[in-house]
């Protein structure tokens, strides 16, 4: 199954070209690291993918929607005044998942003891660490678009991070993420230099 | 559905959470209401007429504050952005939205109409009149302020171009809905009802196409 096929893909902000005739294909258990230095267009490429950005050049394959493909981009689209646990259930609703499906999250990822928290009174990690727990509640057979989602990790959240992803591309799933992590991230993963 | 209900019960668990603090408009509304009278020759005679006008300005200015963070703020949380890449038609987040809009900020200012009514000594079938037009006129100004807040979205004074948007829109509102309670134009009903019919569906429509822009 494929999730995305970007063929040719260029984009530019006025005369600035960002990057030029990128090919990118997703297919199930795929797992594709963007890497580049700052403003090369990790992001960019990457809203390309979800349909968030509108195509200037090149061909792209319709946009899935939400819960076959989910983006993780620096805002962690979790509001603030509400817990964890009506966050995940607001995005079950809206994905239409099962009704336990934040109760099995929750356990999972191990969730319990913020579980009534509201997401303002947690520190940028543990939300972080919510909101990547929000994408293992759809069965796995989903895209993850993520954009440098070590961002306030520390480094036993990010070890759970990159097992997760392992795990997500060995059930059938498929990952499209931004990192500057220079280490292994998931074995066999492929790399595209921006 | 589940989505749709998801996002008026998104509104409601947040406004909770904020304990209630949307009922901050209603206070804006009496406050307005209230402080009128006090600003002007109370000769008891102009004061029912005064009172209409008042009424119907206190509602839409408390509407146009409590509209401000209508979408600015999923949008700066990124919540927007899961709204709109749900299994959900953009039409119908508006439509959610507005709908907990009514219910948090519009129901309450309705009901509190006939406390003020009584302070303009307004006679009892202009106060029916009046909340009978204020809620056959709700969709529609709701519409026009989801239209305002849609395309102030990312401005830098959103408020302030909000209000320059929807203000001006809401003047044939205004004139109907104001006519009708005074029961001065009877046919004030039916323009509100065709005014209903033709702008409903299309200012959600144009807030929709606006929101997927402002998304991409």
């Amino acid at each position: 199954m494929t999730f995305v096929r970007l063929q040719n893909i260029s984009y530019r902000f006025g005369s600035h070209t960002l990057f030029q005739r990128v090919s990118l294909t997703l297919d199930a258990s795929d797992c594709v690291i963007v890497r580049g230095a700052n403003g090369s267009g990790k992001s960019t490429l990457l809203r390309l993918a979800y349909g968030l950005l509108p195509l200037q050049q090149g061909h792209r394959t319709p946009p899935m929607r939400a819960p076959h493909a989910l983006f993780l981009a620096h805002e962690d689209a979790l509001t603030p005044a509400l817990s964890v646990e009506h966050n995940l259930n607001h995005r079950s609703d809206l994905w239409n998942l099962s009704r336990d499906a934040a109760r099995h999250c929750i356990t999972q990822c191990q969730l319990h003891s913020w579980r009534h928290t509201p997401i303002d009174r947690l520190s940028a990690g543990q939300r972080q660490k919510v909101a990547i727990a929000s994408l293992t509640m759809p069965p796995p057979q989903t895209l993850w678009i993520l954009d440098e989602p070590e961002h306030h990790l520390d480094h036993h959240h990010t070890q759970w991070l990159y097992r997760l992803l392992a795990s997500h591309c060995a059930d059938g799933g498929a990952v499209l993420m931004a990192s500057h992590h220079d280490g292994m991230i998931v074995p066999d993963a492929m790399e595209l230099h921006l | 559905m589940r989505p749709f209900i998801a996002i008026i019960r998104h509104d409601w668990l947040v406004a909770r959470a904020r304990g209630f603090s949307s009922l901050l408009s209603l206070m804006f509304f009496i406050t307005i209401a209230a402080l009128f009278p006090l600003s002007s020759d109370l000769n008891p005679q102009l004061l029912p007429k005064m009172g209409v006008s008042v009424l119907w300005m206190a509602m839409l200015l408390s509407l146009l504050l409590a509209s401000d963070r209508l979408f600015a703020e999923p949008a700066r949380h990124g919540t927007l952005d899961l709204w709109l890449k749900a299994d959900i038609l953009t039409e119908f987040v508006i439509v959610a939205k507005l709908i907990a809009l009514f219910v948090l900020h519009l129901a309450p200012l309705l009901l509190t109409v006939p406390l003020v009514a009584l302070w303009y000594h307004l006679p009892v079938p202009i106060i029916g009149n009046t909340m009978a037009a204020l809620l056959l006129t709700s969709p529609t100004l709701l519409a026009v302020v989801a239209f305002g807040a849609c395309l102030s979205l990312h401005a830098r004074r959103s408020a302030a171009i909000n209000a320059l948007i929807t203000l001006p829109l809401t003047s044939p509102l205004i004139i109907f809905g104001a006519s009708s309670s005074m029961n001065v134009q009877h046919d004030g009903f039916l323009w509100l009802t065709v005014l209903l019919c033709l702008l409903l569906a299309p200012l959600i429509w144009m807030s929709a196409r606006i929101l997927e822009d402002h998304h991409q």
